[in-house]
């Protein structure tokens, strides 16, 4: 009882971070001229003319407030708007680039926070020596790789040197064409789960084929982070006081290592784990555009470039909820892996 | 935690991908062939063997199927039948009286049809009849008669009909989006000063609307205002499609009458379900839209004329160039973009056409602002003293010819361009009719730069020198190389002449531009139709896009460009057209930089392409190619 | 032992830890010497600008002029390294230092009162974590213009609410502690509290955090640039260096590493630079961490 009230109490709160999010998005629009605005409308040279037109149409001069009305109106009958980078309403426009953006994270993010966990462990159990070194150089190297340049690499050697072993996008042409046509049902538009339901083996592995360099690109990028948090965490946990009174009870290396210390440096890895996944189902703007695997980041970042704000404000949405529910699945899994922190804290 | 270390459990995920990679690459279903080594050391390349000339009687023959070197082996065909071009960006609106950007011109072009086309060669002076099977001009230029093809159904299964034709162009003019093309229809009907159905007096009434397309019969007649030379060049580009009436209808669209008129002019976008669907009578329907991602045409089966050679064609969205090129060389797209920078890349890569030197009907011109507004930040101390320009400075035609003599336009087109450019006199580019390769033009000249600098201002810009900002787009190289060319030249003429760059955002940019904030702007024209008003008036024409953004007015000029666009005689227009060439050579309100040249790289299992610079995008007609050795 | 002798015991125990230290200091000397390892052509207006040879797109190779060769639009990649330097030791330095400060006390706040300062600082870091950083960044280079100041605001309001909550997390872990508790039962005040007692036993995930951050700012700068929101271009600034190899890492078919230099050096640096710091940030970590260092 105490917890579902929790739980509503922190998803009420969505709707102040909500309505705060979309008046800093407004506030940030009154930075720029109207003439900047209708930028995002002029797609082409011979349309230069239509300025004004376009202004006054998209009551782009109107006063803050008055544009504010006009979209709130909008949204609470239930319209976002119509996002004019990729021509389509902006709901239908979230909902077409998620699934593919949830697809990586499903893969990319227990790979990188399991991955790290597991090297950072290995690191602080073996500190100072050989193994710590190894562990700990590898990963900053992949951490100091610009994301482009290590996809751009994985796709030259395994798309280009091993022609077409492993593609770019999100199937192959052919594969693509038949999971559009009347006998494969797209019930999420998550290609391998798509497969699974279908009973479609030929798809799935054509989808897991596709998914592997992007997902290896951002683990490779993101281990560093976790592996290095883990390690610290874990050192600082195996210098406490318990795990002293744990090993001298005479438990074996492993138990201490795995139980006592492990779960208590478990605690600021799960805070950024949280965020790595939020970010990753968020949009991975370079990995999606190096491999053409359109999903919610490439969409964010033509929607900013262009300054499409009823694309940005719905993106923007998107983005709380999300944060918002990240943190309190966080705060949720604190409480049951540190039964000392009590959910109230966070919480007049 | 669990007794299953994680560990084990990322092992067996990694042993799990790998095998899966593994797998497919040895022996799975998607099976690739590497390329045949045996293949002609360079590839082979076409050039088009003819421009488009002035001459209307001309008929040059369409492009033979590129020579392409006959070579023991071939790779293996990828995806026959499907055509995949990877492009830069998406489309904006499927709609073709909305539309008004290449990406979507070429799927309407696919889709829909015009009465007549001028793109079905390499000509674009050759008319070829499409849902019209013949026409006539009365011989005051003002009525245009189409007797509309019988026996063509649109996609969805209704007949073709004039009604649906009359209603198409109507629906158009009621419709007419801001920010679209539909001036170029009210220019012709309504005269030339009417661009809009916004009037100051209100919306222009229907009744006026409807009058000016009639069905008579089978025949469709346009009531023009006065003669209109480009009006059947302007009828067969896709703002030209023909929809079908009763579909439009039943979708919401303008239903006839006044009150929906009202309620449908000027729309937002995605103001109609039409800008998302199609149903044209085309030799291509709309399969599947992933808008930002791809869009997939599907062949006609029921086309009026032969059905077209591929069975599919997937337009795709591949922001990075890189990834493009891979696409490429693997043979999972048949033809790419190529950035400009990028083509020596594309040397010795085997089983490639390529197509060079082709004339794009675009221009890119560095403009001088005659009167620069008082919020401009970009002019320093505002006066003539070493720190500042004034905000006339370029109304004195010694400073602009001064910097038009300082600009070194040999190095630019080298060096911003590879050489993939050539240098034109007058917006006039070649491929437009009344194209005059021998137009006057400026060449770097430093004396004769110095000579006019010294005599601008009365000497004062000499002895006390300037200075002043000129900006670029970020992300824009050859914009930036011209405004550090100039910056050099300049300096090195006299060091008081300080030019500073500054790179900006588009937008900020386009606002400085609009704004009259910058001292000086580049920005270059692609043509609607191509006809030399279509470049004029934007750059010399009080009124045009260009020289209002500059303050340039010259009474003159206007009057000339309204005499040349309202005769009926071709050898008029010519020396009218003549005669502004040497006005903007003399005042010089702007200098033209370059006139791009483009290329197109197909595989080579792609034949059928022929360059005619009207055809929206870099595919060329989707109807003419096929895949298949 | 004194502090300073335990501190080469540290060094000497940990060969990781010297090479993070010695990497530093001769990026800390590069910096410095700048003016006369890479001393800027005569007339020269902006020491930060690039000088260019010819205006080509294609890269050059390593010859006498260019010792590391030239990148796109023929800027000299040595000259840019070098005082590229300089640009990363200001912007991961004062992005960093401004969202530590920043981060501590909004997230030792948050975590040590709770209540109602706690709410409203994490509803303020909702708000800015559901903000999209790039329309941020957008709206900053179109506001102040493409340069290493707006990369920089647009960074530091980007990463601030992050280690809010890292820290308020951190605190909430060790609040309930019994020396915590003790220090509080004695009447210790509580920025007393805090700083003595609270923040050294919890900062240190915050500060491996910084460590990595410092050199990462670097590659974010990298992907605003690859975003086309980086410094103008032509900067001394290694990420857009690295971001104009973008498209020439892979080269013309044939030679694929035909323009290795364009994309190794600029990437050699910014590689070292992130290595200095993460080693050095275990190294202080080891030497500072009372508990963990004497055990």
């Amino acid at each position: 009882m105490e917890l579902r009230a929790y739980i509503l109490r922190r998803l009420i709160l969505l709707i102040p971070v909500l309505f705060g999010v979309t008046i800093l998005i407004f506030a940030l629009l009154q930075l720029f001229d109207p003439v900047e605005r209708a930028a995002l409308y002029v797609k082409d040279a011979r349309q230069f003319g239509n300025i004004d037109e376009i202004i006054e149409r998209y009551g782009l001069n109107d006063p803050v407030w008055q544009q504010f009305g006009v979209w709130f109106n909008e949204v609470i009958h239930g319209n976002l708007g119509w996002s004019k980078v990729v021509s389509m309403p902006v709901t239908r426009a979230i909902w077409s680039f998620l699934p593919a953006t949830v697809e990586l994270a499903v893969f990319a993010a227990p790979l990188i926070i399991l991955g790290g966990v597991f090297l950072g462990k290995k690191a602080a159990a073996h500190k100072d020596r050989t193994i710590d070194h190894i562990t700990r150089a590898g990963a900053i190297i992949g951490w100091s790789l610009p994301t482009f340049w290590l996809g751009l690499i994985l796709l030259m050697v395994f798309y280009g040197f091993f022609t077409g072993l492993l593609p770019p996008e999100r199937l192959s042409t052919e594969t693509s064409i038949l999971v559009n046509s009347d006998q494969f049902i797209r019930y999420t538009k998550i290609n391998t789960l798509d497969a699974i339901l279908n009973g479609n083996g030929q798809v799935f592995l054509d989808a897991l084929r596709h998914l592997v360099l992007p997902v290896v690109t951002l683990t490779v990028v993101n281990i560093a982070f976790i592996m290095r948090l883990m390690r610290s965490s874990m050192l600082e946990a195996l210098g406490k006081g318990y795990i002293f009174s744990a090993r001298a009870k005479g438990l074996s290396e492993k138990v201490v290592i795995n139980k006592h210390a492990g779960r208590n440096a478990l605690i600021p890895v799960l805070t950024v784990s949280g965020y790595i996944f939020a970010s990753i189902v968020n949009g991975v703007v370079v990995t999606e555009t190096i491999f053409n695997y359109k999903g919610l980041g490439w969409f964010a970042w033509q929607s900013a470039i262009n300054l499409d704000a009823p694309s940005v404000l719905a993106f923007a949405l998107f983005n709380g909820i999300l944060f918002v529910i990240t943190n309190l699945v966080v705060d949720l899994l604190y409480a049951r892996i540190d039964p000392r922190i009590r959910l109230g804290a966070s919480v007049t | 935690m669990t007794k299953i270390g994680i560990g084990k459990f990322l092992l067996m995920f990694i042993i799990l991908i790998l095998a899966v990679s593994t797998l497919l690459a040895c022996g799975g279903p998607e099976k690739t062939t590497t390329p045949a080594t045996t293949g002609p050391t360079t590839a082979p390349t076409t050039s088009p063997t003819t421009s488009p000339t002035t001459s209307p009687t001309t008929t040059p023959p369409a492009t033979t199927p590129p020579d392409v070197g006959a070579t023991p082996s071939k790779p293996e065909v990828k995806n026959p039948g499907t055509y995949i071009y990877a492009t830069i960006g998406p489309w904006d609106s499927l709609d073709p009286a909305y539309a008004y950007d290449t990406a979507s011109g070429e799927v309407l072009q696919a889709v829909y049809e015009p009465l007549i086309s001028n793109w079905e060669t390499e000509s674009t002076t050759e008319y070829t009849p499409i849902l019209a099977t013949e026409w006539t001009v009365s011989p005051d230029g003002k009525t245009y008669r189409f007797k509309i093809r019988e026996g063509v159904t649109f996609h969805n299964g209704n007949p073709l009909t004039p009604e649906d034709v009359e209603y198409s162009f109507e629906r158009g003019m009621v419709q007419d989006y801001g920010a679209g093309p539909q001036w170029m229809l009210f220019e012709p009907l309504f005269g030339a000063d009417t661009h809009s159905s916004r009037t100051d007096s209100g919306l222009i009434p229907l009744e006026e609307i409807m009058s000016k397309v009639e069905v008579d019969g089978q025949w469709v007649q346009f009531n023009l205002a006065g003669p209109y030379e480009p009006f059947l060049q302007i009828l067969a580009q896709p703002w030209g499609s023909i929809l079908d009436k009763e579909w439009c209808i039943e979708n919401g669209d303008w239903d006839g009458t006044q009150a929906s008129y009202e309620a449908l002019n000027d729309p937002p976008s995605g103001g109609s379900p039409i800008q998302e669907i199609m149903n044209g009578t085309g030799p291509f329907k709309l399969e599947r839209v992933e808008s930002g991602v791809e869009t997939v045409l599907i062949r006609n089966d029921n086309y009026w004329r032969a059905p077209a050679n591929l069975e599919r064609v997937i337009i795709k969205v591949v922001d990075e160039w890189t990834t493009r090129r891979l696409m490429l060389e693997a043979g999972d797209a048949d033809m790419v973009d190529v950035p400009r920078a990028h083509i020596d890349e594309l040397e010795g890569v085997e089983n490639l056409t390529v197509y060079k030197d082709l004339p794009t009907l675009q221009n890119t011109a560095m403009f001088f602002q005659f009167a620069i507004s008082e919020e401009s930040t970009f002019v320093g101390s505002g006066q003539l003293d070493g720190n500042g320009i004034p905000r006339d400075f370029f109304a004195d035609v010694d400073v602009r010819k001064g910097f038009a003599y300082a600009f070194d336009y040999e190095t630019f087109l080298r060096d911003a361009f590879k050489n993939e450019a050539q240098q034109i006199g007058s917006p006039i580019v070649e491929g437009l009719s009344y194209y005059d390769p021998n137009a006057p033009r400026y060449t770097l000249d430093l004396a004769l730069a110095e000579e006019h600098l010294k005599k601008a201002w009365g000497g004062q810009v000499w002895e006390n020198g300037f200075t002043l900002t000129i900006a670029y787009n970020s992300g824009n190289l050859e914009r930036k190389t011209a405004c550090e060319i100039l910056q050099q030249n300049l300096f090195s003429i006299n060091d008081k002449f300080v030019v500073r760059i500054q790179v900006m955002q588009w937008p900020a940019l386009l606002r400085g531009m609009y704004a009259s904030l910058l001292p000086t702007f580049q920005i270059g024209w692609l043509a609607d139709y191509p006809d030399a008003h279509n470049f004029v008036f934007p750059f010399m024409h009080s009124a045009g896009t260009f020289s209002s953004w500059q303050n340039y007015n010259n009474p003159t000029v206007d009057a000339l460009i309204a005499q040349a666009i309202s005769s009926a005689s071709s050898a008029e227009r010519e020396s009218l057209y003549r005669q502004l060439d040497q006005i903007y050579y003399d005042e010089c309100p702007s200098v033209q930089e370059a006139q791009p040249l483009g290329r197109r790289y197909f595989r080579d299992w792609i034949t059928g392409f022929y360059f005619n610079p009207v055809i929206p995008g870099n595919s060329g007609n989707l109807y003419a190619l096929h895949k298949g050795y | 032992m004194s502090g300073f002798k335990y501190f080469l015991y540290q060094l000497r125990r940990n060969p990781l830890s010297i090479a993070g230290f010695v990497i530093l200091l001769v990026f800390v000397f590069v910096a410095i010497l700048a003016p006369v390892i890479a001393p800027p052509p005569e007339g020269h207006k902006n020491i930060y600008q690039i000088p260019r040879d010819g205006y080509s797109p294609t890269p050059q190779p390593p010859s006498e002029e260019h010792p590391f060769g030239t990148t796109q639009g023929q800027y000299d990649i040595y000259y840019g390294v070098i005082w590229g330097t300089r640009s990363a030791f200001q912007v991961g330095l004062i992005v960093i230092l401004s969202v530590l400060l920043v981060g501590i006390i909004l997230g030792s706040i948050a975590g040590y009162f709770g209540g109602i300062a706690d709410e409203i600082i994490m509803r303020l870091t909702d708000i800015f974590l559901a903000f999209p950083p790039l329309i941020l960044a957008m709206a900053i280079t179109v506001a102040l213009g493409p340069s290493l100041n707006s990369v920089m605001v647009a960074l530091i309001i980007v990463s601030w609410p992050a280690y809010a909550r890292l820290v308020r997390g951190d605190i909430l872990a060790v609040r309930e502690e019994d020396y915590v508790q003790a220090t509080r039962g004695v009447g210790s005040s509580h920025l007393r509290t805090i700083v003595l007692h609270i923040l050294p036993n919890s900062i240190y995930p915050t500060l491996i955090m910084a460590s990595l951050d410092i050199g990462a700012v670097v590659l974010s700068a990298a992907a605003l640039s690859f975003l086309g929101l980086g410094a103008p271009e032509g900067y001394a600034d290694w990420g857009q260096m690295i971001q104009f190899a973008r498209n020439w890492i892979v080269g013309p078919s044939g030679n694929p590493f035909a323009y290795w230099y364009a994309v190794a050096i600029p990437g050699f640096f910014i590689l070292f630079f992130v290595l200095g710091w993460n080693l050095l940030g275990d190294a202080f970590r080891d030497i500072l961490d009372p508990r963990l260092g004497k055990s």
